[in-house]
């Protein structure tokens, strides 16, 4: 008797292509085919062993404490026997695939079920290894195309024209999640295994600012890139390369300054502004604009920003800060008035920002005081989740997690940032 | 990881990150106070600046004190910094744009050169056709300049659209620095009539490497195709130097070339292949071109 | 055309009291006084030509002008000029609202500060004003103010970041215009936040003039298209009507080249849902051929939904661009190989390529160029 078991993740019950967050992940095991045997069928879940990567952990259900192995005994007639895989907070996958489970079936060294997966997690860009760097830049070169390719949406989305929809407003941090998540898929359609970094510009970074990544600053208008770099190509609006030069800190050395009476705030200044939202948001001014304005540069513009792929970092470390404001003050719920501005509330009355309006260009509205246009619509898809949506609202953009519902989990995470859910609430998408 | 010791660690360390102290109103009336000590000054600014979103007539405050030509140049500076930072999202400071547009060009008038710089450079961004003239004028008549040359071209490329495409060539064909020439050559990459001219540069054997290598980042961007014709030209070329050839073949290798490798090229592709130690960035540089043509 | 040379074309005009309409032909695109210009100079020359109209009277010539950049400046300086130049009309015509309250739309978000007291105004002398404050007044110039104009005077009033004195004196304009409002029934005006930028301007103007005695034709034009398919432009044309717009990817502002393709693939969709997609088709142009590659049209037109077929395509002109303008009079001006300045216009030709219908310098509504391409007596 070799009784045939079939594993679906999320649904899914290919043997590849998972990717994975922080957060559980809800999976089933069944026997499909018992090959004449009339008891329940063992199994036993692991975690893949022969390759190194993200360790998996696994439980029956979301009560339980995660272990290395998990046995089970399945139905021999078929039904579904739910278990969840819980990734394991700051193991992260480096190189797609690199992390996997193992079904064993009891007594049956070769029946057993092998599935690939990878633990995809956006990374401190100082830290991240060669390959995933080269990956990232590779990825990004490409969708840029030497100036012909889709990142021109990318850049036609954030200009002084259309700031209104993203800035100034309590929405700014919901936009802006979008905008990454967004360009984080369509960097995942040229190659799957890369995430968006962030820099943390209250650190210095000197593996970013190096001719191999994003550019060392030389004290002239553009950084020197190396010629391998694939940045080396970059071309926005016609014109080739990144123009950014630091104002007058060593790029090598210090973490980004701000100016003399406004300077960047640090992680624990920014997350000490307090646990509710309003107090939170005014994190736009510093560090957010603290951070754009030290340089010269495109990024120290909102129009221009964009021609600058630091630029998508940056905000990635912005996003990052309020990822871990909402972890650390668990603010999830976007109905509570400390989670987001209520409808009407100082910096939620624009449309666009307030928790159930749907953002452009996303949602293809135009006309005053909308833009005239929408130049990207609908949002990128993901073949992971379906969250946000097509036209995502800024209300969908805070549960990113699926703290709430397994259906709000937008398929990104913080390597510094995990998933707690809180007691008594949902057990993970 | 124990998830609670990792949030106990960071609430210590928010707990240890007060924001500053201070009364925002104090602090209002001490950066207004014309008669002040200027350090005092300064100092209330900070705290201005960083709480500003709590009054929105911060403001204004800012804006007059940035536009006072007889205020003190420090205290200026500081108003300058609120601003600049501010303008990433603020919607009470969007209410002052008449009025900061006109404090700027004040600023542009100040003495102090920091001042007046980041005046320059904060209406250039804002695409201000008077600035713009006044850096064109400065890159024809030393004696107009408001900044350096080569801030000047790197200031007009804040605008796609500048009236700059006629000075920009003549500071290719003619200034003495190449930082300058570089910063122009690359601007000049938008309009499709200079390519004649970049590609003069590129081929110029007389030219600096970094000169040439802009450049050919320029014609690359301008001109995709004549580029090819160009880089394979280079590699071909007995007398041209490494340091381009490995340059231009990066670029054809990193943007894909849309054509098969000319016989000229191609024979010295081999050459350098054979004859070149390894490690050499041009033997690598022709390694991965030729990996990548036969991909 | 250096400064001095520009000054003196429109002081030959304003300073000897000649008829304004010489002023009216150096507007054009290819008057001579735009020509190798950056589109900021440019803006600036046509906005010191526009404030001009304010004190030599506006004459009829320029009216599409003014309201051509009402509708769709993105400049502050031109669209207070253009603002200045309503109070130089003979008549306090109500039209105009729909064109001003248009520009306070678009500039209500922007309101900057702009300065007439000089072409190189000095600033630390020089009085100031602002865009808004320029409309404003020239809607209170026009006393009588169509009631549909009102609410979108009242909601741009009310828009987050508009300065206090803005509000003021849009606040103003409402309380005057209440006093004397009438409606003159033309339009109602559309839901703010869904309708199309046209919703507060009158209905469509009559029909502009056809390009005519061109003495070129479309032989010799090539275009490529969004796939990189290379074609004769006039094979095109030729057996089916078709709309032709024009646009390029490096257009910055909204309310031009990007509004018009997001209308023609409304138009696209609107032919679509009626069964006619493959009877009329669509042709989207560029005026930059050099730069608009393939790849790139193709990306653009994706973006604002417009879906490339064979009947419905983004061209760029390899081949015999000029005849291609001249056989249209197509109103673009360029600086080296950048476009500096164009006007909005749509083209209807017939089954032979020969063009039946134009809309030129307005923002051309989608409900109207169906019904022309619909109607029976349509090419």
């Amino acid at each position: 008797m070799r009784p045939t078991v079939e594993v679906s993740i999320r649904g899914s019950t290919a043997t590849a292509g998972h990717y994975f967050t922080w957060s559980p992940v809800d999976c089933t095991a069944r026997v499909t085919d018992p090959d004449g045997a009339v008891d329940p069928v063992a199994i036993t879940v692991r975690n893949r062993t022969h390759t190194a990567g993200a360790p998996l952990t696994f439980r029956a259900a979301a009560a339980e404490a995660p272990a290395d192995q998990l046995p089970l005994l399945l139905d021999v007639a078929g039904a579904p026997t739910s278990f969840q895989i819980v990734p394991v907070f700051q193991s992260a996958s480096e190189e797609n695939h690199s992390a996997g489970i193992v079904v064993d079936v009891a007594g049956e060294v070769d029946a057993s079920v092998e599935i690939s997966a990878m633990v995809r997690i956006r990374p401190d860009a100082d830290t991240m290894t060669t390959a995933q760097r080269d990956r990232y830049l590779t990825a990004f070169a490409a969708l840029n195309d030497g100036g012909a390719g889709r990142f021109q949406d990318f850049r036609d989305m954030h200009l002084d024209s259309t700031s209104d929809e993203a800035h100034g407003n309590a929405g700014f941090l919901p936009w802006h999640r979008a905008y990454l998540l967004d360009l984080e898929r369509e960097l995942q359609a040229i190659d799957p295994s890369v995430t968006l970094p962030y820099w943390r510009f209250d650190r210095p970074a000197p593996n970013l600012f190096s001719p191999h990544f994003i550019g060392q600053s030389t004290g002239t208008s553009q950084p020197e890139l190396a010629p391998s770099n694939p940045l080396a190509t970059w071309v926005t609006d016609g014109i080739p390369g990144i123009q950014r030069r630091t104002t007058g800190w060593n790029d090598q050395k210090e973490s980004a300054p701000g100016l003399p009476t406004f300077p960047v705030r640090t992680e624990a200044e920014t997350l000490a502004l307090g646990s509710v939202f309003q107090q939170f948001w005014v994190m736009e001014g510093s560090p957010h604009g603290a951070a754009h304005i030290s340089f010269v540069g495109s990024i120290n513009s909102i129009d221009s920003a964009a021609r600058d792929p630091l630029f998508f970092m940056l905000h990635c470390n912005v996003d990052r800060l309020w990822a871990k404001w909402q972890w650390l003050n668990r603010r999830y719920d976007g109905g509570d008035s400390a989670t987001y501005h209520p409808d009407g509330a100082f910096g939620a009355v624009r449309v666009g920002h307030k928790r159930g309006d749907t953002m452009w260009p996303w949602n293809a509205v135009t006309g005053w005081p909308r833009p005239p246009t929408a130049p990207r619509t609908p949002l990128a898809p993901s073949p992971v989740t379906a969250a946000p949506g097509d036209y995502p609202t800024v209300g969908a953009m805070i549960d990113y997690q699926g703290q709430l519902s397994p259906d709000n989990w937008c398929g990104f995470d913080y390597d510094d940032v995990p998933f707690e859910p809180e007691p008594g609430g949902t057990d993970g998408p | 990881m124990d998830l609670d010791d990792y949030r106990r660690q960071l609430e210590a360390d928010v707990g240890a990150a007060a924001p500053p102290a201070g009364d925002l109103a104090d602090a209002m009336a001490t950066l207004a106070d014309r008669s002040g000590p200027v350090a005092d000054r300064v100092e209330a600014a900070r705290l201005v600046n960083m709480r500003a979103h709590e009054r929105p007539d911060t403001f204004g405050l800012l804006v007059d004190i940035l536009g006072d030509g007889g205020d003190a140049t420090d205290v200026r500076l500081a108003a300058l910094d609120g601003i600049e930072v501010h303008q990433f999202g603020s919607s009470a400071l969007k209410e002052q744009r008449a009025e900061l547009t006109v404090a700027l060009k004040r600023a542009m008038e100040a003495d102090d050169p920091d001042l007046r710089e980041r005046a320059i450079d904060m209406l250039a961004r804002g695409r201000d056709v008077d600035v713009q003239r006044q850096l064109i004028d400065g890159l024809r008549d030393r004696t107009a300049a408001i900044t350096t040359p080569q801030r000047s071209v790197e200031l007009l490329g804040y605008d796609l659209k500048a009236d700059h495409y006629d000075v920009l060539k003549d500071v290719v064909a003619g200034h003495e620095d190449a930082e300058t020439r570089r910063e122009a050559l690359r601007l000049l990459a938008a309009d499709a009539e200079s390519e004649a001219l970049i590609e003069t540069v590129v081929r110029d054997k007389d030219e600096e490497a970094a000169v040439r290598d802009t450049g050919a980042a320029a014609l690359q961007a301008v001109a995709p195709e004549q580029f090819e014709v160009v880089a394979y030209d280079i590699v071909a070329d007995d007398n041209d130097y490494d340091e381009i050839k490995a340059s231009v073949l990066t670029k054809l290798t990193q943007q894909g070339s849309t054509t098969s490798i000319p016989a000229e090229a191609a024979a010295q592709l081999d050459t350098i292949q054979n004859e070149r130690a390894d490690g050499e960035p041009l033997k690598e540089a022709a390694r991965r071109h030729i990996e990548q043509q036969d991909n | 055309m250096d400064d001095a040379e520009f000054l003196e074309r429109v002081s030959a005009v304003t300073e000897r009291h000649a008829p304004p309409d010489g002023l009216v032909d150096l507007l054009a695109e290819d008057s001579g006084v735009f020509a190798g210009h950056g589109a900021r100079e440019v803006a600036r020359r046509r906005g010191w030509i526009l404030a001009a109209f304010e004190q030599t009277g506006l004459p009829e010539g320029a009216v599409p002008y003014v309201r051509e950049e009402l509708e769709t400046a993105h400049d502050p300086y031109v669209a207070a000029a253009a603002a200045k130049a309503v109070r130089g009309s003979a008549a306090r015509d109500g039209e105009f609202a729909y064109h001003l309250t248009a520009a306070l739309t678009n500039m209500v978000q922007r309101d900057d500060a702009v300065c007439f007291d000089g072409f190189v105004p000095n600033w630390s002398v020089g009085s100031t004003t602002t865009v808004v404050a320029e409309i404003a007044a020239s809607l209170r110039w026009l006393g009588r103010l169509p009631a549909a104009v009102v609410p979108t005077i009242e909601a741009a009033a009310a828009t987050v970041g508009l300065g206090a004195a803005a509000r003021q004196r849009l606040t103003e304009v409402i309380t005057e215009a209440e006093s004397v409002a009438e409606d003159d029934g033309r339009v109602e005006l559309r839901h703010l936040d869904t309708g199309e930028r046209s919703c507060c301007r009158p209905a469509s103007p009559g029909a502009d003039p056809l390009p005519t005695g061109t003495g070129r034709d479309l032989a010799r034009v090539r275009v490529e298209d969004q796939a990189g398919a290379s074609l004769s432009l006039a094979a095109f044309l030729t057996g089916r009507p078709t709309v032709i717009a024009f646009f390029y990817t490096r257009c910055e502002n909204p309310y031009k080249c990007s509004l018009t393709v997001t209308k023609m693939a409304d138009l696209q969709a609107r032919l679509a849902q009626i069964g006619r997609g493959d009877d009329v088709q669509l042709a989207i142009v560029s005026y930059d051929s050099a730069h608009d590659t393939a790849a790139r049209l193709a990306r653009y037109g994706q973006a604002r939904g417009f879906v490339g077929t064979d009947h419905h395509r983004l061209f760029r002109v390899v081949d015999g661009e000029e005849d291609l303008h001249t056989y249209l009079a197509i109103n673009v001006g360029y600086a080296g190989s950048l476009v500096n300045r164009h006007a909005v216009e749509l083209f209807l030709t017939n089954d032979a390529g020969v063009v039946v219908r134009r809309w030129e310098r307005t923002l051309w509504s989608v409900d109207d160029v169906l019904e022309q391409v619909l109607s029976p007596s349509a090419p």
